[in-house]
């Protein structure tokens, strides 16, 4: 579905992702993770359109997204979360969830519709009843998982999730990872998930894709990934020892 | 609510009667008040579109309601019909000036304050610009403009030109308001606070962010270029120095932030008050523009969300106390 060729990302003299490739079919989950400044979240802004790549190719169901603005690339059906969850403080919740019906996607449905569909998306992640509530007033957990609910309003094929259990507790991420599992299951949603919580990563994850220094080093399945000795050094290799 | 769909008949109904108690034959004094007054209060409500719905704050309004003026009125001159036959395509092409700049802004990523700083040295580009384009705009002395009339409805109702000027502008507000409530009340509005929130974050959800902000600058100026024509009615005449920054931009800027952004009646209630203190101000003008600018970093300061939501919020207030006093 997601298909990534040579795609290589560069600010000045630092190339922040290296000659990257790799897949995500449908309904897969796939983890991204590696060191501090590997890359990750910059891999999720060339795909996004945030920051086009300087070199490769890009695409989404056949459609090259290279060259295409973020709110383009959204409408196509990737959805996305950010590590620091952004979600609109100063609306509702039920707000915040409607925008994402509303122009996530190229049905571009009535404000009735979108709004039911994010009744529904509410009642999805757990954050039913708390609608009329303002989003800043809630919890970071539950921001992520409205930020998650805007997602899955769109009706995505994909949605990159960035480091979405940062600063959560196990039982936050424990809700956070249902869900998600849940999205693909009941929804058909593919999740490309940044994570440095690794209990989370590897216990729920199809494949998982390393990057160090903007280069992809591994990609396969939790237990090859874990077993692979470039992964441990490209771990261990950053803390002083 | 139920209100909400009362509000506009409420505020027309209220600014139609005005003219019926206040203006009296003869004392143009009044109704010229009475005329800048909801002139104003158009204008703000329209930079309300840009700035208090986009965060796009435009300060060349005065420029752009001289690019209405001298569109609307030279062209008028040169095929030779009346002021009515080009007011339009005077707002439409105020609109696409408006509309330009804010694209670019918004392709080139501008802030609050870089596309504040771009459309002040535009507006005092535009007036040099009146300045020098004699054959235009008169040059430094101006020149006259035919009047906007309507000698059925006039002779008709009975008004006097201000009168009937005072109506043609509530016809203009009343339209603006319209377009106001129906653009914050469907998905422009949506779009308008996420944009205001986190453009980042609006245009990863799919909002085409650059698009709505040139739109909502299009209709903020549009409707200013519609004001040009109008305004230069008031004195029958238009200079360069009627469309300057310390003219029109202080007072509008001002009146927005006093009366309440994103609010239907911020701007009528802010340009009752500002045009009154502006009044009463006129026997003193040497410190009226220190006045004004210091009311506007007060006002930036502490004050930036304006009368009627803090009339709003302390009705909210009071009300919730009632109900957790006994009794």
């Amino acid at each position: 579905m997601l298909t990534a060729n040579g795609v290589t990302k560069t600010f000045g003299g630092l190339t922040a992702v290296d000659d990257v490739t790799f897949e995500i079919g449908e309904q897969e989950i796939v983890g991204l993770i590696g060191p501090n400044g590997a890359g990750k979240t910059t891999l999720f802004n060339t795909i996004t359109g945030v920051h086009p790549p300087n070199a490769g190719s890009i695409t989404f169901n056949d459609a090259e997204l290279t060259g295409m603005e973020p709110h383009q690339i959204a409408r196509r059906g990737v959805a996305r979360t950010f590590q620091t969850a952004r979600t609109f403080n100063e609306s509702s919740v039920l707000e915040n969830v409607v925008v994402g019906a509303v122009f996530g996607n190229e049905s571009s449905p009535s404000l009735d519709a979108a709004e039911d569909r994010a009744h529904d998306c509410l009642e999805f992640v757990g954050l039913d009843g708390r609608g009329e509530e303002e989003a800043g007033s809630l919890t970071i957990a539950d921001r992520k998982l409205l930020e998650l609910a805007k997602g899955i309003a769109a009706e995505p094929d994909l949605i990159l999730v960035d480091e979405i259990g940062a600063g959560l507790t196990g039982a936050e991420i424990a809700t956070i990872t249902d869900t998600l599992e849940r999205a693909r299951a009941e929804r058909g949603i593919s999740v490309f998930w940044i994570e440095h919580v690794m209990e989370a990563i590897m216990s729920s994850t199809d494949r998982i894709i390393v990057l160090n220094q903007g280069r992809k080093i591994a990609d396969g399945s939790p237990a090859e990934v874990r077993d692979d000795p470039q992964v441990a050094e490209a771990y261990l290799g950053g803390v002083e020892v | 609510m139920n209100w909400e769909q009362y509000k506009i008949p409420a505020a027309v109904v209220f600014l139609a009667i005005l003219p019926v108690v206040f203006f009296q034959e003869g004392a143009t004094y009044i109704s010229r008040i009475f005329t800048i007054f909801i002139m104003f209060a158009t204008l703000a409500l329209a930079l309300d579109v840009a700035f208090g719905q986009t965060d796009q704050l435009l300060l060349f309004t005065g420029g752009i309601v001289g690019i209405g003026t001298y569109t609307t009125v030279d062209l008028a001159a040169s095929l030779g019909v009346s002021l009515w036959a080009t007011i339009l395509i005077g707002g439409l092409f105020a609109g696409v000036v408006g509309a330009v700049v804010c694209y670019v802004a918004a392709r080139r990523q501008l802030n609050v304050i870089v596309i504040s700083i771009l459309t002040i040295s535009l507006q005092l580009a535009m007036v040099q610009t009146f300045n020098a384009l004699r054959d235009i705009t008169g040059g430094n002395t101006g020149m006259e403009v035919p009047a906007l009339t309507a000698e059925a409805i006039t002779s008709t109702m009975g008004w006097e030109p201000l009168t009937f000027l005072y109506y043609l502008f509530l016809l203009l507000l009343t339209a603006l308001m319209v377009v106001h409530h129906y653009l914050t009340n469907s998905k422009y509005g949506l779009a308008f606070d996420m944009i205001r929130q986190d453009e980042v974050s609006a245009a990863s959800t799919g909002v085409a962010v650059v698009r709505y902000k040139a739109f909502a600058g299009f209709v903020a100026t549009f409707f200013m270029g519609l004001v040009g024509p109008l305004y230069v009615q008031i004195g029958g005449y238009a200079t360069p120095g009627m469309f300057q920054f310390a003219t029109i931009d202080v007072l509008v800027l001002i009146i927005l932030v006093v009366g309440g952004m994103r609010t239907i009646y911020g701007p009528i209630v802010g340009a009752a008050l500002i045009v009154y203190v502006n009044e009463a101000l006129q026997a003193a003008q040497e410190f009226r523009t220190m006045v004004f600018g210091a009311m506007l970093i007060v006002l930036f300061l502490y004050f930036r969300n304006g009368i009627v939501r803090y009339a709003r919020d302390l009705a909210v207030d009071r009300f919730d106390l009632g109900d957790r006093l006994p009794g």
